[in-house]
């Protein structure tokens, strides 16, 4: 994929120097978060996580906020709770890690049901009410959960119901050889990322967010392939539920990024097609005999069925 | 060294092509048109010189269309060449004022020969070779230079090279002219003779309308057929083919002098049983129409009907015919006043011998006896069938009797009626065919000229006209005349058949005729209901074909937008460099799929283009069109 649009070129040629072969994982991250989404990664500890996130909110001037799920962590551990004040006799709300533009939750599937589902709430409203009281997020708001993949004993995975919240699931592999090799020589640039000045102010992503979401074209032809992607998904033999209303938004919202990034004001299949791997599988609820096998192998398939609109 | 600009050249010679078809014909149209011609042309090359043609061509192509209509309105079957050269010369001026396109100098050329060939359907004159001989030398050397010209329009020629380029075009005429004149001699000539120079005078020896004694068996070696009747399969002795009645023998050959053409039909009682049949009669270059003895009924346009129960047309048959007809199987036409003077003529000399042997053979017999006691004589006597070494002499009659005992149907009739007048009975000679080979497949009766007989009816009183055939069906000759119909010319011939029962029925003076209606219709409306309802029935198949024609067309424009023509033209292109775009692969998708990366680029920046509009439901204009096109042209394959 080629970046034409300057800013985002501007964006990802800085960071690819800190984030040596992460770039597939760079781009779907911002594209999910300047399509207003959160994004999933699902990989095996030390393979980047935290770093990704790092460099993501320093280069676009955000404040980052770190989650590690643990089993016996509370909602209010993430939220933020009122402590009594002596001197003022009264509550003092304390704001949680949540209340940052960027959040990295940690291995999500350890934490407990509850704090899960607190959390996810979080996420869709954008907003979170502690004892009567409303608190709006933080503007923009972007979290990057991970979780391991490998079973283990006192995890809760995710429910398929709440992975649909979010926008993208990637995952971001080992990296290449010769990246290794540079890790290697140069040693891990974590401490340089926390000093790096922002490329785009916040002023500057809130209104590149919001020209993604009003400014690029969708026609009728591709949003009907939309929705023949997600027909075929609903009734594919592999599949007992296809894609959610929200997994349409999600699919044209990612697009409509793709397309910005690609500096087009217009959407192609091809925006929908690519990311088509990352946007749909955890959306999908598969059948018992079909769920062990690749999940993204198989939405491939029924995607590279649909004819492209022309 | 001085160069020409291709695109010179090739107007140079369309002009001088287009001149040279207007030369042709300029003798035979109407003042008018030449003068519109010249205005045309005069107008064309001012625009030409300025580089600029500021006649839309759809204003054009409507002008063409109302000249074409109005030719169709004036063409007549007398003379149907005339407008359409006139139209076509209109054309050719129209073509001229467009802006040309390597198309449209293909087609100046094309109605340029058409021009010339139009000419020659008017006149064959030693002008004709001139204008052909001239007309070819330019069309090679155009054709050529149009081939550089499609290949590269801005092309600069050497003034030698222009030179050898006309050269070597010389060689294809000179070649092709000696060729041509080979060809000239193989090729058949049409079937129908549209122009008058084409067939006429190359009449075959067929059934005549006289017979002279020896002549026919000329005929009957001939394999050629002559007609196919359908009608289901007969008793040979059925088959008696009447064509043509006798009267007048002058002692070596029999005429007809004494026939009348009648208003109406005469009416017989005739009994026996009655057949239906169609006839397809091919051209034998002879007014007579042949129908199963004895006819009773026929459906045929300009006839005439003789009063000897024969009938022919007024002109000779030179094309195919198809008729359909009845008639009754019978010996006898009970006709019973007749002009006996006239069948009873006998030639001033005649041999005393043959006087005798009447006499002989007739001793005190009636009528009825006395025929029948002649036709024995002949047919069951001493006298044998043959076709070969027959006795053509002053006295052909005598010698045959007498003489030689050996002769064809002609001898053996013409004795009979002789002898017959002799005795006083009224006789006539009956030509035409008898038998056929039937046609099994076909379900047929081919007729040959070999099938070709005369025979005798006599007029007996109470009777009326009895048919006898004294000819016997012994032969001396060693090889005795075989049906020569293999297989395959049967297959054959049912091939034939079929095609001439289609397309007898409809025919180039059938169509003359239809459009004759129509435009006569047209010219003179009148208020007629039942002739409106005929003119509607018989247009109506015309009209739907037109009007479904108009509307898959119209359909089918609709459906080819703007955007699916560029896609078909990209994808064609693609495809000649080897990649097939796939139903569900995306634009760039499939441009990523080029390993060439010169070229990817290239065609990724026509995707694209094409794309914005594709995707943003922007209606493609005619000048976006124009461009992408261009953009697809310029797509150089490396």
């Amino acid at each position: 994929m080629i970046f034409k649009n300057q800013t985002i070129e501007n964006i990802i040629s800085f960071l690819s120097s800190y984030l040596h072969g992460k770039s597939n994982a760079l781009k779907f991250s911002l594209i999910t978060f300047f399509s207003k989404g959160h994004l999933l990664i699902e990989d095996l500890p030390g393979l980047g996580k935290t770093t990704l996130a790092i460099a993501i909110a320093k280069s676009l001037g955000l404040e980052l906020g770190r989650i590690q799920c643990t089993s016996d962590l509370l909602p209010s551990d993430i939220t933020g709770l009122s402590v009594y004040n002596k001197t003022s006799a009264a509550f003092d709300f304390h704001k949680g890690p949540i209340f940052n533009n960027i959040v990295l939750v940690d291995e999500i599937n350890r934490a407990t049901p509850k704090t899960q589902s607190a959390l996810l709430e979080v996420m869709g409203e954008k907003q979170v009410t502690i004892e009567g009281k409303t608190y709006k997020m933080n503007k923009p708001f972007f979290v990057i959960a991970t979780q391991n993949p490998i079973e283990q004993f006192g995890t809760f995975p995710l429910p398929e119901s709440q992975l649909d919240r979010f926008m993208m699931k990637i995952s971001i592999g080992y990296a290449s050889r010769s990246a290794e090799m540079q890790i290697l020589q140069s040693g891990s640039k974590r401490d340089e990322l926390y000093s790096i000045q922002p490329i785009v102010s916040k002023d500057e992503v809130l209104a590149i967010q919001q020209e993604i979401k009003e400014k690029i074209y969708i026609s009728e032809k591709v949003l009907s392939y939309i929705l023949d992607i997600v027909e075929a998904t609903r009734n594919a033999k592999h599949c007992l539920g296809g894609i959610s209303t929200r997994g349409i938004l999600a699919i044209s919202a990612t697009a409509k990024a793709r397309a910005y990034f690609s500096g087009r004001d217009f959407v192609i299949p091809e925006d929908i097609k690519e990311l088509a791997e990352y946007t749909i599988p955890h959306r999908v609820i598969f059948k018992e005999e079909y769920d062990t096998s690749s999940k993204k192998e198989i939405i491939l398939s029924l995607v590279e069925k649909i004819p492209v609109p022309i | 060294m001085k160069t020409i600009k291709i695109e010179s050249l090739v107007r140079f010679l369309s002009y001088s092509i287009g001149i040279l078809g207007f030369l042709s014909i300029l003798r035979f149209v109407d003042a008018i048109y030449p003068v519109f011609f010249i205005i045309l042309l005069a107008l064309s090359i001012y625009f030409d010189s300025r580089q600029n043609n500021p006649l839309p061509r759809w204003t054009l192509n409507i002008i063409s269309f109302v000249f074409v209509v109005v030719a169709f309105m004036r063409v007549t079957m007398d003379d149907p060449v005339k407008p359409i050269v006139e139209t076509l010369l209109m054309l050719l001026a129209i073509k001229f004022l467009e802006k040309k396109s390597i198309r449209d100098y293909m087609q100046i050329y094309l109605i340029s020969v058409l021009l010339l060939t139009g000419s020659a359907l008017l006149s064959l004159d030693i002008e004709f070779a001139f204008y052909l001989f001239i007309m070819m030398f330019l069309l090679s050397v155009a054709v050529i230079s149009l081939t550089y010209y499609s290949q590269d329009q801005n092309l600069m020629l050497r003034v030698n090279t222009v030179k050898s380029l006309i050269f070597k075009s010389m060689i294809i005429p000179i070649i092709a002219i000696p060729l041509t004149g080979l060809l000239f001699l193989i090729l058949p000539r049409t079937s129908y003779p549209l122009m008058n120079f084409l067939n006429r005078g190359s009449a075959v020896t067929g059934f005549a309308d006289n017979i002279m004694l020896g002549g026919v068996s000329e005929i009957q070696f001939d394999d050629a057929v002559i007609m196919r009747v359908r009608i289901r399969q007969l008793d040979p002795s059925m088959l008696y083919w009447r064509g043509i009645a006798l009267d007048f023998f002058d002692g070596i050959s029999w005429r007809n002098e004494g026939s009348e053409r009648l208003s109406m039909p005469r009416v017989f009682k005739i009994k026996g049983e009655k057949i239906d049949y169609t006839v397809y009669l091919e051209p034998y270059y002879n007014k007579y129409i042949f129908f199963l003895d004895k006819p009773y009924m026929q459906y045929l346009n300009k006839m005439n009907i003789l009063d000897d129960l024969t009938f022919m047309l007024s002109e000779n048959i030179n094309r195919r015919i198809r008729y359909d007809a009845t008639s009754i199987i019978s010996d006898v036409l009970p006709e019973h006043e007749i002009n006996k003077n006239r069948y009873l003529q006998m030639p001033k000399i005649i041999d005393n011998r043959i006087k005798e042997k009447v006499k002989e053979i007739t001793m005190d017999m009636d009528d009825k006896d006395s025929t029948l006691s002649i036709m024995n004589f002949l047919k069951y006597g001493d006298y044998k069938y043959s076709l070969k070494n027959l006795p053509i002499t002053s006295s052909p009659l005598e010698d045959f009797l007498f003489t030689y005992k050996y002769g064809n149907c002609e001898y053996f009739a013409s004795a009979m009626a002789l002898m017959l007048r002799m005795k006083g009975i009224p006789a006539r000679i009956i030509g035409g065919y008898k038998g056929g080979y039937y046609n099994e497949i076909g379900k047929y009766y081919v007729i040959t000229q070999r099938y070709a007989h005369v025979w005798v009816e006599a007029h007996l009183k109470n009777k009326g006209w009895v048919r006898f055939d004294p000819t016997p069906s012994t032969t001396i000759d060693s090889s005795p005349i075989t049906e020569g119909f293999s297989q395959l010319r049967v297959f054959l011939d049912t091939i034939n058949y079929h095609w001439n029962a289609i397309i007898i029925n409809y025919d180039f003076s059938r169509q003359m005729r239809l459009i004759n209606k129509i435009r006569i219709n047209i010219q003179q409306p009148q208020i007629n209901i039942d002739y409106v309802k005929k003119q509607a029935v018989q247009t109506l198949p015309f009209v739907v074909v037109f009007l479904i024609i108009i509307f898959a067309y119209m359909f089918i424009i609709k459906r080819k937008t703007y955007e699916e023509r560029i896609m078909a033209q990209f994808l064609s292109k693609m495809r000649k460099l080897g990649y097939e775009k796939n139903k569900t692969e995306g634009l760039e998708e499939f441009a990523g799929r080029i390993k060439t990366e010169q070229l990817r680029d290239k065609i990724l920046g026509f995707i694209q283009t094409f794309e914005s509009y594709l995707y943003k439901d922007k209606k493609l204009t005619k000048q976006d069109y124009q461009k992408l096109k261009s953009m697809l042209t310029d797509l150089k394959l490396q």
